[in-house]
């Protein structure tokens, strides 16, 4: 009998205990998953060479997002790798996000790095955002660009021109998806102005004599020298600029800021991407001392629009549901710009800004 | 304003830095008989080796060139004896030799890469306060005009060591026939491993004042070692004095050649010229 009873409140107990486990499981799964899951973000950074300090400010950035998102329902896990600017690595890194890591989203930097990357994100159907000016890199259903667009820009850069009373201008390209992409829409902007393009030269990534365009620069005598070249090049062209006596002004589209030496471009106007708010560069500045390099706004925006979508969800989104989820709210509160509309070719679209260079550093112009 | 001064002059500074290159290429080529491609790394050595002494251990400039100049042939000299010199005496064959090389090029810069990053670096302390000399209404740097007066030494003191040395005649030599050499009682391998040293630091030398002019970066070789090459074929391969004549040639059709179309077509118009010699006058201007 005594045996009997002990065998019955012990199932009894066993009973009471599994429903209030059970009741508890179910009713704290619709609020918080008991184990967080894991979401993964591939940042692809150049982080060695030329361009090492914006990747190294763009890791930075996404650190920083990471951290100011504070708790979270999900655990995010940044895999950031070095494609060092190199298109070919990039194909790699994103390769190996997608296969190896299976990541939920991609940031790639450049526009060439991000025109190897958008097929392989394609074909994968995982959602891209490349820091980019080439609009050809947005490309399908999973390639977007978070980045003000080169027709903006283009067209800032020609109105500051005619506003400054300039006749005429020679244009030093660079023969890279992103400086094409640029130069081409200041030269559309400038076909309906009285300024004149009086000279264009291409020049190779990795080239490093540009006398002879100087020289023919200095001949042509124009009223200022439009110059979209990277790092270190730009820096050998500023130098070789004033080893052969050349004092006409120079003007860019962001290069001054990509430049590793601005001071080389004291004092000399340039167009910018957009207008970001003092606080984001104050809290960068006030943690790194040392200011936001260009892109680093951009990769603490989309992780920070990563983070916002994935915890509005109560699941851990797929990369075609992270997209959806993108698309369809959009991005009223961008914690770095603003509103920020997404158009049909999937760029974000921002305005461009007028800066120059004031000891060494990039400051806006009051417009 | 007449640019043809300007241009004169440009094509001179390049020209000086492609002679600096093909002497040394030429020095190597001509005694050992294969096409070099790690020297293209050893001149990014001697870039390195003097930030090293001189930007980051803060040594006196002449003390960094001497002894960055010193460590690109010691370790020309050490390629030679670990890697090229083994494979000659095995009889290996010319790709054989161009494989090796290859990796000689792609171990020494990823070697560079791993100490110094990839990062682009400057030699000089404050590059915007170079002097510039003005020459019959063209500008010129100090460095630039360093590079050209140390250009002509060398190969003038090249010219003297193999017309009045036993050491430059036993050079020509093994040139002309190893073998024959070895009968007549030449220490080949001596020999040669001398000329890897002395091209070696040649090359290192160029990486160094390249260095004080533009920069360096761990892959600065391979497109210094092509247009090297070039001014080799066009000179004439193996002559010393053809080298830098091609040097020159080189780049003034480069230079003149972007007058009138786009910078971009400089290496266009450098590897056409290269293809039309290696047609036409395959032996180059001057005969070995």
């Amino acid at each position: 009998m005594n045996n009997k009873k002990t065998i019955w409140i012990t199932v009894g107990v066993i009973v009471v205990v599994a429903v209030i486990a059970i009741v508890a499981f179910s009713s704290g799964s619709n609020k918080q998953p008991a184990v967080k899951q894991t979401v993964k973000i591939g940042l692809a950074l150049p982080l060695t060479g030329g361009a090492a300090f914006l990747g190294e400010s763009s890791r930075n950035a996404a650190q920083m997002a990471l951290s100011d998102a504070g708790q979270t329902k999900y655990n995010y896990d940044l895999v950031i790798e070095d494609d060092a600017f190199n298109p070919a690595k990039t194909a790699t890194v994103v390769t190996k996000f997608v296969n190896i890591d299976k990541v939920s989203a991609i940031i790639t930097f450049g526009s060439g790095t991000s025109n190897a990357a958008a097929p392989i994100n394609e074909n994968a159907k995982i959602p891209r955002f490349g820091l980019a000016s080439d609009p050809t890199s947005a490309i399908g259903d999973y390639n977007f660009i978070h980045w003000t667009p080169p027709f903006k820009e283009g067209q800032l850069s020609a109105s500051e021109m005619v506003k400054k009373g300039y006749k005429n201008v020679a244009i030093v390209d660079t023969n890279h998806s992103g400086t094409l992409a640029v130069t081409n829409s200041v030269k559309e902007a400038l076909k309906n102005t009285s300024v004149k393009i009086a000279s264009y030269d291409l020049t190779n990534v990795g080239d490093k004599d540009f006398r002879t365009i100087i020289t023919k620069i200095k001949a042509l005598k124009p009223d200022i020298v439009l110059v979209e070249m990277f790092s270190p090049e730009i820096e050998i062209f500023a130098k070789q600029m004033k080893e052969l006596g050349v004092k006409i002004p120079m003007t860019s589209v962001e290069t001054f800021e990509w430049s590793n030496d601005p001071s080389l471009f004291e004092g000399m106007w340039f167009i910018s991407d957009a207008k970001i708010t003092p606080s984001f560069a104050e809290k960068y500045q006030a943690k790194f001392n040392d200011g936001p390099k260009p892109g680093a706004t951009y990769v603490y925006d989309l992780v920070t629009l990563f983070i916002n979508n994935q915890e509005k969800a109560d699941h851990a989104l797929s990369p075609t549901e992270m997209r959806d989820s993108i698309i369809k709210t959009g991005y009223e509160n961008s914690p770095i710009f603003g509103n920020i509309q997404i158009d049909k070719d999937g760029f974000f679209i921002t305005n461009a800004s007028v800066k120059m260079i004031k000891n060494g550093k990039a400051v806006l112009i009051p417009e | 304003m007449d640019i043809i001064p300007q241009l004169i002059l440009n094509s001179i500074i390049a020209g000086a830095i492609y002679a600096m290159i093909a002497l040394g290429f030429n020095l190597i080529y001509g005694t050992a008989k294969f096409f070099d491609l790690g020297y293209g790394a050893l001149t990014a050595v001697g870039g390195y080796a003097v930030f090293y002494f001189y930007k980051t251990l803060g040594l006196d400039l002449y003390v960094s060139i001497l002894l960055g100049v010193l460590i690109v042939g010691v370790i020309g000299f050490i390629v030679y004896k670990l890697v090229y010199s083994p494979l000659r005496k095995r009889k290996s064959s010319g790709m054989v030799l161009l494989v090796a090389a290859l990796g000689v090029l792609t171990a020494l810069q990823a070697i560079i890469a791993i100490l110094f990053t990839s990062q682009f670096q400057t030699l000089s302390q404050n590059s915007s306060s170079e002097q510039v000399f003005n020459i019959l209404g063209g500008a010129i740097t100090q460095t630039q005009l360093v590079t050209l007066i140390i250009g002509f030494v060398i190969m003038i003191v090249i010219g003297l060591v193999f017309r009045y040395t036993l050491f430059g005649k036993a050079v020509k030599a093994i040139g002309d026939d190893e073998e024959v050499s070895k009968i007549v009682g030449v220490n080949t391998e001596n020999i040669i491993g001398w000329v890897f040293f002395i091209g070696s630091a040649i090359g290192g030398l160029a990486g160094i004042l390249i260095g004080f002019d533009t920069g360096i970066e761990p892959t600065m070789g391979l497109s210094l070692l092509l247009k090297g090459v070039i001014a080799c074929i066009i000179g004439g391969i193996g002559n010393v004095y053809g080298g830098v004549l091609g040097a020159f040639l080189l780049a003034f059709i480069e230079n003149f050649g972007i007058w009138h179309i786009s910078g971009e077509w400089k290496d266009a118009i450098a590897f056409a010229v290269l293809i039309l010699f290696l047609l036409f006058r395959p032996h180059g201007i001057l005969r070995k």
